[in-house]
C-alpha cells in the first residue's frame, strides 16, 4: 500500500537534473538553490571545460515528500486516523524515500549560446545532451533577453528533449518594460514555463517542483528552414540511427557541418552508408554560398524572433538606470581607467594591506606563530624521537614549520581576501569591462582582453591564476598567459616584499622597477604571441549589466574556491617544502652558490649572497624576496644592487608550485622549456639593467 | 554557343579560380536559367577557339579578353545580388537566382549607379569581392550610403543589421547566437577602447575587424 509513492524504477538510479542555458542567466545560482552546498567542480573527460556536479538537497527531497503525502492523504482520507499507530513506519518509509532520492544528480553545464558548437564550452554542453541524456533538463533564460534563450529552447524542442524552461530576472525585464506572457509561452512550447528571480528565490521552489515532474516531449515549433535543408533533412533521418535526441536535430546537426560529429560518424556507419551520408551533406554545402550552419541558425533565429513577437510585449524605456548609467561609465575611453586605477586601488588595500597584511600578522605571527606551531613542535618532540624526522616536521624547512603555515597562515588570506574581491568583482558584472578597457594593450600584445583577468589574479597568487587560465579560449593564449604569469607578475606574497625595499630607495626606482618589468612582460607576450603558433581568438565579448552584487552567492562562490586552494594548491606547498628539505640535507645550497658565483657576482654585480635569496625564490617566491630584504636591511646592497636583484626575482623562476601547476595544465616538456627560457632571461635582463645603470652613473659604488 | 552560357561558364571559371581549384574536370555551372542542355567541356574548348579561354594541363585560365569580360559579369552579379537582400530585402536563395539573370543584362552605366546608390561595396553578401568598376573607384565614399559598415556609425547612432561577413563561420555562428542577425536593429555606444553595441537587451562588447565585417542601415 505504500509502494505507490513514487515508481523506484523512474525516479532512482543515475537520474541526472541538467542545468542548461547562455552566459550569465543565473544558472550558477539556481544550481547553488537546488544542490546546497556539497558541489564537486571537475574537467569534462579530455576539456578544459569544468562542469559542477552536486547532489539534490536534501531540503528538496523533504518538500517533495511533503507534497506526496499531500496527494497520498487526499487520496486516501481514511486512513489518516490510523497514522499514529504507524509511526515507526513512516519513519522507516522517510529512510526509504530518502534512499531512493538521493540519487538525483544536478549538472551545472557551461553557459552556451547555440547547440552547433563554435567553442569546447558548446561541444561539451552538446555531448552532455546527445550521450548522457539527462533525465531532466532545466533551461534558465534570462527574461529580458529571451531571443537568445528561445534560440536553445527550439534546438531542445528540436531534440526532443523535455525540458522546463525558467525564464530568469524578470525583475530586470520588467524595469525593462519587457512583459513576457508566460502562459501562451508555455502553451507555444508545450513545456512548463517558470518565472523565477533566483538570486531572491522567487519562484525557484516551482521551477524544481515543475523539472522533476515534467518527463513529457515539449512541443515541436515549426522553424522556416531554406527547402534544400529540409528536404535532405528527410533524406537524412531514415539513415540515421536511435538516439537519445531526435534523428531530425541529429540530421541538421550533421548538415551544419559539425566537424565534432566526424569521429562518431567513423564509428557508428560501415564505409558505404557513410559515404552516403556525406554525399548529402556534400550536396546541401555546395548548394549555399555561406555556411550551411549560419542558414540554419538564421531560420531558428527567425522562428525565436516570431515568438517572441506573440508572447512578448515592450513598452519603450528611455529611461536609463543608475545601474545602466555606471555600466557605461566604467568602459568610457577615459572614465573608465579612472574606474580601472579605483577598482586596483580598492583591490590593493582590500589584498595587499588588509589581507597580506593585516590577516597575515595575525595568523602568521599571532596565531601560527605563538600557538599552533609550539604547540606542534611540542607534540612531535614528544612523540618521535628520531631527529631526522623531527627535521622534516618541524624543522627549518619543516612540513609543519613552513609548508602548513606558509600555505594556511600567508597564502590563504590572501587568495581568500583575493577570492572575495575577485568575487564581487564578477558578480557584479565588473570583469568583462575591466577586459574591455584593457583589451587594446593585449591586442597590441596579439592575446585578447580576457587574459587580463587571469594576469589580475596572479597578483593574488600565480599558482592559482595558471590554473584560471582555463578561461581562454584557445591553447596558445593559455600558453602566452601561462609564461607571463610564471616570468613576470608577482604574487602578492612576493610583491609585499619588493614594495616594502623599493619605499625603502626611492619613487624613481620603483619606477624603473615597474617600468623594467611591464616592459618585459609586453615584449616577451609579442613575442611569445608571435612565436605560437594558432589564431589569437576573437574579442567577443557580452557585457552583461552591472549588479549589486548578493553577499550569499559570494560567500558560496569563495569557500568553493578556498577549497579548490586547499585541495589543489595546498599539496603542492608540501611538495615544494620537501623537495627545500632534501636540497638543505644534501648540502646542494653551497655548491650551486659557488657554481653560480661568477655570474651572480660578474655578470648582476651583486654579492654571492644573493644566489641564496634566488634559490629560496624558485621555491617561494616572497622568501627570495625576503632574503634581499634583508641583506639590503643590512647595508649589504646599494641601490643600483638592489634594484638589480629585484628585477631578477620579480623575473626569475616560478615557485615550485607554480611550476607543478604548470606540469599539471600544460604537461612537463612545456614547463621545462619555460623555464630554459626564464632562467637565463631574467639574468640577462638583470644584468642589461646592471651595467646600464651603473654606465650611465659612471662610477661604482 | 549562347552568349548567355558563355557568361555562365566565365562565372563559374572566375569562382574556381577564387576557389583555387581552376580545373575543367571539377567546374560545375550554378546558374543554368535559358542555357538548355550542353556539353561543358566541348563549350571550354569551344570558348578557347574563340579566344576568352586557355585550356593547359587540366587548368582553365582566362585571355585577357575573358578576364576582363568575367570580372564585369562577376561585378554585375554581386552587385545586383547586394542590391536585391540589402536594401529589397529579398531572400538570400531568391536573390542569387535573381542576380543570375540581372548579369546578363544590366548596363554597365547602371551598374554603376547601382554600385554608387550601395556606397561601393567591396564584397558581396557571401564575403566575396566585387570588382571594382572604374579606375580610382576604390577612394570614393559616399558622404552617407544605404548600407554601411558598423565601424563608420557614429556612437549613439542606431542602426538595423543589413547582413555579415565574416571571414570565418565561427564568428558568424557567434554573432548569430548573441542576436547579431540580419534584420535588428542595435545601438551604437562606444568605439573605444572597443566597440560596444546593444541588441535588445544585450550589450556586446568587440573588436573593430568584427565590427567591420557587419554592415547596417543607418536609421537616424
Amino acid at each position: 500500500m505504500h509502494r505507490h509513492v513514487a515508481n523506484p524504477a523512474e525516479d532512482t538510479g543515475s537520474a541526472t537534473i541538467a542545468l542548461i542555458g547562455n552566459p550569465n542567466v543565473g544558472k550558477s545560482v539556481v544550481f547553488g538553490y537546488l544542490t546546497g552546498h556539497y558541489v564537486i567542480v571537475s574537467n569534462y573527460p579530455g576539456t578544459t571545460v569544468e562542469i559542477a556536479r552536486g547532489r539534490l538537497a536534501w531540503e528538496h527531497y523533504r518538500a517533495l515528500r511533503g507534497q506526496n503525502r499531500y496527494q497520498r492523504s487526499a487520496r486516501q482520507r481514511p486512513n489518516r486516523g490510523r497514522r499514529g499507530a504507524h509511526h515507526g513506519r513512516t519513519l522507516r518509509r522517510s529512510h526509504a524515500f530518502r534512499r531512493r532520492h538521493a540519487a538525483w544528480e544536478v549538472i551545472d553545464t557551461p553557459g552556451i549560446n547555440n547547440f552547433i558548437p563554435t567553442s569546447e564550452d558548446e561541444l561539451v554542453t552538446r555531448n552532455i545532451l546527445m550521450n548522457q541524456t539527462p533525465a531532466r533538463i532545466l533551461q534558465v533564460a534570462d527574461a529580458k533577453n529571451l531571443r537568445r534563450g528561445l534560440l536553445l529552447s527550439l534546438q531542445l524542442a528540436e531534440m526532443g528533449l523535455p525540458y522546463t524552461l525558467c525564464l530568469n530576472m524578470t525583475d530586470e525585464a520588467q524595469d525593462r518594460g519587457i512583459t513576457i506572457d508566460a502562459l501562451a509561452l508555455s502553451e507555444e512550447l508545450g513545456v512548463p514555463v517558470v518565472e523565477t528571480i533566483a538570486t531572491q528565490k522567487v519562484g525557484l521552489d516551482e521551477a524544481r517542483r515543475r523539472v522533476l515532474d515534467t518527463k513529457s516531449r515539449p512541443k515541436e515549433v515549426p522553424i522556416p528552414y531554406p527547402e534544400p535543408i529540409k528536404k535532405a533533412t528527410e533524406e537524412l533521418i531514415p539513415l540515421l540511427p536511435e538516439m537519445p535526441i531526435s534523428r531530425k536535430s541529429l540530421a541538421l546537426m550533421l548538415l551544419s557541418g559539425d566537424a565534432t560529429l566526424t569521429a562518431w560518424m567513423g564509428t557508428t556507419f560501415d564505409e558505404a552508408h557513410g559515404e552516403v551520408i556525406r554525399s548529402i551533406i556534400e550536396r546541401i554545402r555546395r548548394a549555399f554560398a555561406r555556411s550551411v550552419s549560419v542558414e540554419i541558425t538564421q531560420a531558428r533565429m527567425r522562428a525565436a524572433a516570431q515568438l517572441l513577437e506573440r508572447v512578448v510585449q515592450q513598452r519603450e524605456t528611455r529611461l536609463i538606470s543608475l545601474t545602466q548609467w555606471l555600466g557605461r561609465a566604467t568602459t568610457h575611453p577615459v572614465g573608465g581607467f579612472a574606474f580601472v586605477a579605483a577598482v586596483l586601488t580598492g583591490m590593493y588595500y582590500f589584498v595587499g594591506v588588509f589581507g597580506a597584511g593585516t590577516l597575515v600578522d595575525w595568523l602568521e605571527e599571532g596565531l601560527f606563530g605563538s600557538y599552533i606551531i609550539p604547540g606542534l613542535s611540542w607534540v612531535v618532540e614528544t612523540i618521535f624521537p628520531w631527529q631526522l624526522l623531527r627535521d622534516l616536521l618541524i624543522g627549518e624547512f619543516g612540513l609543519l614549520s613552513m609548508a602548513l603555515s606558509y600555505s594556511i597562515a600567508i597564502v590563504l588570506p590572501i587568495v581568500g581576501t583575493f577570492f572575495i574581491a575577485f568575487g564581487l568583482l564578477e558578480d557584479s558584472g565588473y570583469l568583462p569591462r575591466l577586459s574591455v578597457m584593457m583589451n587594446r594593450l593585449f591586442k597590441a600584445m596579439g592575446l585578447n582582453g580576457k587574459a587580463v583577468l587571469p594576469m589580475v589574479l596572479g597578483l593574488g597568487c600565480d599558482t592559482m591564476a595558471t590554473m584560471t587560465t582555463r578561461i581562454l579560449d584557445n591553447r596558445k593564449e593559455r600558453l602566452v598567459v601561462t609564461l607571463l604569469l610564471a616570468l613576470g607578475v608577482p604574487c602578492s606574497a612576493q610583491l609585499g616584499v619588493i614594495l616594502g625595499m623599493l619605499q625603502g630607495i626611492s619613487i624613481g626606482a620603483a619606477a624603473i622597477w615597474l617600468g623594467v618589468v611591464a616592459s618585459v612582460i609586453f615584449i616577451v607576450g609579442y613575442l611569445a604571441a608571435k612565436a605560437i603558433p594558432g589564431q589569437s581568438s576573437d574579442f567577443l565579448l557580452e557585457m552583461p549589466p552591472l549588479r549589486k552584487p548578493v553577499i550569499g552567492n559570494i560567500v558560496i562562490k569563495t569557500m568553493a574556491r578556498l577549497e579548490w586552494y586547499l585541495r589543489e594548491a595546498v599539496p603542492l606547498f608540501f611538495l615544494g617544502t620537501f623537495l627545500l628539505f632534501v636540497i638543505d640535507r644534501l648540502h646542494l645550497l653551497v655548491s650551486i652558490e659557488s657554481a653560480t658565483a661568477p655570474v651572480v657576482q660578474s655578470f648582476l654585480g651583486l654579492p654571492v649572497e644573493a644566489t641564496a635569496a634566488f634559490i629560496m625564490g624558485f621555491l617561494r617566491r616572497d622568501y627570495g624576496a625576503a632574503g634581499l630584504f634583508l641583506l639590503a636591511r643590512n647595508g649589504q646592497l646599494d641601490t643600483i644592487q638592489i634594484l638589480v636583484s629585484l628585477v631578477v626575482i620579480t623575473l626569475f623562476m616560478p615557485c615550485i608550485a607554480n611550476l607543478f601547476m604548470i606540469i599539471k595544465e600544460h604537461g612537463l616538456r612545456v614547463a621545462l622549456g619555460m623555464s630554459a627560457f626564464i632562467l637565463p632571461f631574467a639574468i640577462l635582463v638583470g644584468g642589461a639593467v646592471n651595467w646600464s645603470l651603473r654606465l650611465l652613473n659612471g662610477v661604482v659604488p | 554557343m549562347k552568349s548567355h552560357l558563355i557568361d555562365e561558364i566565365l562565372e563559374t571559371v572566375w569562382v574556381a579560380h577564387e576557389d583555387g581549384r581552376p580545373e575543367a574536370a571539377t567546374l560545375e555551372v550554378k546558374c543554368r536559367h535559358d542555357v538548355g542542355e550542353f556539353d561543358l567541356q566541348a563549350c571550354l574548348q569551344e570558348m578557347e577557339v574563340a579566344g576568352l579561354l586557355v585550356l593547359k594541363e587540366g587548368r582553365v585560365d582566362f585571355t585577357d579578353e575573358g578576364r576582363t569580360r568575367a570580372r564585369n559579369i562577376i561585378r554585375r552579379h554581386r552587385l545586383a545580388q547586394r542590391l536585391l537582400m540589402d536594401v529589397l530585402d529579398v531572400s538570400e536563395i531568391e536573390s542569387e537566382e535573381m542576380a543570375c539573370q540581372f548579369e546578363h543584362f544590366l548596363s554597365e552605366e547602371v551598374t554603376d549607379k547601382v554600385a554608387a546608390f550601395l556606397g561601393y561595396p567591396r564584397v558581396d553578401p557571401n564575403g566575396r569581392p566585387i570588382p571594382s568598376g572604374a579606375p580610382g573607384e576604390e577612394t570614393i565614399e559616399l558622404v552617407k550610403p544605404l548600407i554601411t559598415r558598423l565601424t563608420r556609425l557614429s556612437v549613439g547612432e542606431r542602426a538595423r543589421v543589413a547582413f555579415l561577413t565574416p571571414s570565418f563561420h565561427q564568428r558568424f555562428d557567434r554573432l548569430v547566437a548573441f542576436g547579431i542577425n540580419p534584420g535588428v536593429v542595435l545601438d551604437l555606444h562606444q568605439r573605444t577602447p572597443a566597440y560596444v553595441v546593444r541588441v535588445g537587451e544585450t550589450e556586446l562588447a568587440l573588436d573593430p575587424e568584427i565590427a567591420d565585417e557587419i554592415y547596417v542601415r543607418p536609421l537616424t
